[in-house]
């Protein structure tokens, strides 16, 4: 089950077995949620660390008049909340997309294998500052994309994410648990605009989006379309391939 | 103030092109879009929110038709700043509970 953290972080950082196991053994605690469930809310502290094993969460900020701003998506492998070591409470939600299965993490275990484990910790530092990239990645694209880019250039990110951890297929598609109304949350348009650049990039033959899965029909053409430079997720190792 | 509206055609890349500038008092307050694309679905005859111009309110994403455009455009203008409290500004930002 913490396949994909392990693949995630040995993208960052050499781990050896001895790493993997102990990885392997902090997962002792796991737990299924519902799609739609928040992990923690905004002002809470959490008593433990969630690690993403299954499924899709989200950050997401509550606005005074019932808005919503999504933050970042969090995809298998993902460790949520590594700051409630240095920070006291929550300053935003985690809801999960889809039915999701958690693993909790105790601080202590975590402390332990930050403090045993260097390479490991390496790693988690690693990520932590890639989420830091994708955020000001996310704010650029906002604030500088036309509603066309901008969605092509998200879809672009979670067909990488997705593939580092091998969960893209061989026909390039993967789950993608989205309404077009959480899409549009997180780029800053309505669903009727969301809509619309979903059917542009339909009819460009870019994407196939069919019952919450997407199928990218030309990767490279997408990230040239969204001027998409992949750097910004500093993938160390990966291997962007499709499953088999 | 008084509100009006004024046709116009408008490209959104979809097949909805019937646009409608609402202006009050003379002034172009917001653009709205009649939904007439099949894959808006349930959404198909309501007016979309393209822009608004000097309105503190976030619009509904759609309105059901246009008396229901104008009477938010009422309410957004006649919707003023908070006033000030008296609050002092480090009373406002006691420090958290531990």
């Amino acid at each position: 089950m913490t396949n994909a953290l392990i693949k995630k972080l040995g993208n960052f950082s050499k781990l050896s077995k001895e790493d993997e196991k102990a990885i392997q053994r902090l997962c002792t605690n796991i737990v299924r949620k519902k799609a739609g469930e928040d992990l923690i809310r905004e002002g809470e502290r959490p008593g433990s660390v969630h690690l993403l094993l299954d499924g899709w969460a989200f950050r997401y900020k509550h606005l005074p008049d019932g808005g919503r701003q999504i933050l970042a998506y969090l995809i298998p492998g993902d460790i949520c909340d590594m700051h409630i070591f240095v920070l006291r409470q929550m300053d935003h939600s985690i809801g999960l997309l889809n039915d999701a299965v958690i693993g909790l993490l105790s601080e202590d275990a975590m402390l332990e294998l930050l403090s045993r484990h260097p390479a490991v910790e390496r790693a988690l530092w690693w990520a932590t500052l890639v989420d830091e990239a994708v955020l000001r990645e996310w704010l650029a694209n906002i604030g500088r994309r036309d509603p066309y880019r901008r969605i092509a250039h998200l879809l672009c990110e979670m067909w990488v994410r997705m593939s580092t951890i091998g969960l893209v297929s061989g026909q390039d598609s993967f789950s993608l648990p989205l309404t077009q109304a959480e899409l549009g949350d997180t780029v800053g348009l309505t669903p009727v605009t969301v809509n619309r650049v979903i059917q542009e990039l339909r009819s460009d033959d870019l994407i196939i989006l069919k019952e919450k899965r997407l199928t990218v029909r030309d990767v490279s053409r997408l990230m040239k379309v969204s001027e998409f430079d992949v750097s910004y997720l500093h993938l160390g190792n990966a291997d962007i391939t499709r499953a088999e | 103030m008084s509100i009006s509206f004024k046709q116009i055609d408008i490209n959104t890349g979809s097949q909805d092109t019937h646009g409608m500038l609402v202006l009050s008092a003379g002034r172009l307050v917001a653009v709205l879009c009649r939904l007439d694309d099949v894959a808006h679905g349930d959404k198909r005859g309501t007016w979309h929110v393209e822009t608004v111009f000097g309105m503190r309110q976030m619009p509904p994403e759609t309105f059901p038709n246009l008396d229901s455009a104008a009477e938010w455009v009422r309410l957004s203008e006649d919707d003023p700043l908070p006033a000030f409290d008296g609050q002092p500004i480090a009373s406002a930002m006691a420090a958290p509970k531990l």
